[in-house]
């Protein structure tokens, strides 16, 4: 098993010549006495998806948090377009280009989609609010988005799920992030609007960001992701490349059935 | 899992194929313009046929006037998603002080400069308590409805305590023009009209009240801070993760309510030229009612300053048209209690509604 481990980073590594958009190494975080993360690494290039799998438990989240400054890590070394970085809050990453976009989205259900993409970076002119520059851009975004929004006008309240999720991640690339962190994009959503928010996420791909994408549902995890990276009690056990993998060896991966 | 989707797909083009009229008709303000409109209509008919008429407009602006410098603030604090009991307390302390300096200093200071002293004296009470008020809920994190019962109860029983039984009336005369004052009187000399439609005859609170409307839609609407009002009230945390400065929202708010208080108690004091501690009752309840009427929620994020203008117009409404009518006006209140009760009502079975269309 460790073999085959490192002999699969490398092939992973190979690949690429060029410097990834963010890199973690070793990383390791204990909440009192559960090692949560230890020797954990995960790298993403840009326009790439890699997905994170792993069991309830295998410290999926607790990295996505570390990445994202929510958590600040025991050890382990993170490295964001190649030069070292300190991620202590949100607000770190967001310098950074990182952007998180997690389940419960923190969107505002009373205010319409403009309010929404541009709460706290309102655009003013002579301490007036421009309404019209946001309304247009606001626009401009969804049609980018190529989601169907009856209006920018819209209450957030009335629109779906997967709406819902599209202008959360519209917002945060709006404002400049280039590596995204997706928290299970697809759980809360019906068949029809999970696979359109997969399309939403590979056109992001296209849009040359780096996308780390978390999810437990492996036909998503499939459709979309270019490599995936498997942890398993806090450690990454893996990362296969998607095109030389299948489900059943993931499963082994996630499992540790390989063991046995 | 098809039905759900189908049902998503029916939601979004039911959305995007309402009509214009559906979308303006679903606007509470304009739902309670109508409601207005129809009432007006129903009092002239029923016996009352002077009923916001030319005489009797003006002199309803004036009512109304010194409540919506408080309904106003009022509806920015609920949009926010607080609210704020103790205004009536803060209102009648300003007046009992401004009482208590003039009997003080009457005769011992210039007129002009003793009115700027009483005028400053009321609108800090109003500071002060707005601050307590705004420090508590934001830095202590006491709830909001306990914290303004505690300091209305202070601010009313500080207010009785200062006036001790007594009900001053030494003011300086030129004071009273604060409420009295006609600013377009000279101007109905020259144009005639304004004299018969009796705009020339409106005084001051009017104007402040215009003021105060203005100001509050133009921050509301067209400014970050009015935004960062609505984010607040509408998700405190996601708006609070988005870089809104949350607290500094709701402590602003509340000095803002506080103060508008304190500008309403001197415009009663004016007005009475007299300072008893109980000038103003149930401002409070009648300003939260008026904005909620107007459709401002107590959950917080939604509301407008039309809508409060419009609700509180209502209230008074209801009050003058008991009066006209001639119906005893011993049951104003439960008048009063059916319109709010019906308010709040349909407000849930919209949102119900809402609900269950997705």
């Amino acid at each position: 098993m460790e073999q085959s481990k490192v002999s699969l980073q490398n092939t992973s590594e190979n690949a690429r010549s060029e410097t990834p958009l963010l890199r973690a190494r070793n990383v390791s975080k204990a909440f009192g006495t559960v090692q949560a993360l230890s020797d954990a690494e995960i790298d993403v290039y840009r326009g790439e998806i890699v997905a994170l799998v792993g069991d309830n438990g295998a410290g999926k989240s607790t990295l996505i948090k570390v990445l994202s400054g929510a958590h600040r890590p025991d050890a382990g070394e993170i490295v964001v377009r190649g030069q070292p970085a300190t991620i202590h809050n949100p607000n770190d990453a967001f310098d950074q280009g990182i952007a998180t976009v997690y389940q419960d989205l923190a969107l505002l259900p009373t205010r319409d989609v403009v309010a929404n993409l541009y709460v706290g970076r309102e655009l003013s002119k002579n301490g007036i609010l421009d309404r019209r520059r946001m309304t247009e851009e606001a626009n401009r975004v969804v049609r980018q988005l190529k989601t169907n929004l009856p209006s920018v006008h819209t209450r957030v309240r009335h629109l779906s799920g997967g709406q819902r999720q599209a202008i959360a991640i519209a917002r945060v690339v709006h404002f400049g992030a280039e590596i995204l962190l997706l928290d299970e994009p697809t759980a809360a959503l019906g068949v029809k609007e999970a696979h359109e928010m997969l399309t939403l996420i590979e056109h992001l791909k296209e849009q040359d960001k780096g996308i780390i994408v978390v999810s437990h549902n492996l036909a998503h995890v499939f459709r979309i992701c270019d490599r995936i990276t498997v942890l398993r009690h806090g450690r990454t056990v893996g990362t296969l490349i998607k095109d030389e993998t299948d489900s059943t060896e993931v499963v082994r991966m996630i499992t540790g059935a390989d063991l046995l | 899992m098809a039905m759900k989707q189908e049902e998503i797909d029916t939601t979004v083009d039911e959305t995007a194929g309402e009509s214009r009229w559906k979308r303006l008709l679903a606007q509470r303000e304009i739902q309670l313009l109508l409601v207005l409109v129809v009432f007006t209509i129903l009092v002239r008919a029923g016996g009352a046929p002077g009923f916001l008429g030319p005489t009797h407009f003006p002199i309803f602006l004036s009512q109304v006037a010194p409540d919506m410098l408080v309904v106003i603030p009022m509806a920015m604090l609920l949009i926010g998603g607080m609210f704020d009991l103790s205004v009536t307390g803060i209102a009648n302390l300003s007046v009992v002080l401004i009482g208590w300096t003039f009997s003080r200093l009457l005769g011992q200071l210039d007129d002009t400069l003793l009115i700027i002293l009483v005028v400053a004296i009321g609108l800090t009470a109003g500071l002060v308590v707005g601050l307590i008020n705004g420090l508590a809920v934001t830095r202590l994190r006491m709830n909001p409805l306990m914290t303004t019962l505690a300091t209305w109860w202070m601010a009313q029983g500080a207010a009785t305590g200062v006036a001790g039984g007594e009900s001053r009336h030494n003011f300086v005369g030129s004071f009273r023009d604060i409420a009295r004052f006609q600013p377009l009187r000279d101007l109905g000399e020259t144009f005639p009209f304004l004299q018969e439609m009796k705009i020339s005859t409106l005084p001051m609170p009017v104007f402040y009240a215009a003021i105060v409307i203005f100001l509050g839609w133009l921050v509301l609407n067209r400014t970050r801070f009015g935004w960062h009002i609505y984010a607040t009230g509408s998700d405190r945390q996601g708006a609070a993760l988005n870089g809104v400065n949350v607290n500094r929202v709701t402590l602003i708010g509340f000095v803002a309510t506080g103060m508008a208080a304190a500008m309403c108690g001197i415009v009663w004091a004016s007005r009475l030229t007299s300072a008893p501690p109980n000038t103003l009752g149930g401002l409070e309840l009648r300003v939260i009612a008026a904005a909620v009427i107007g459709g401002a929620a107590l959950t917080g994020g939604e509301g407008s300053v039309l809508g409060a203008v419009l609700g509180l117009f209502f209230m008074h409404m209801i009050r003058s048209a008991t009066i006209q009518l001639g119906l005893p006006v011993y049951w104003e209140f439960f008048v009063l209690g059916v319109v709010l009760f019906t308010a709040v009502a349909f407000d849930a079975w919209s949102k119900r509604r809402a609900a269950t269309d997705r």
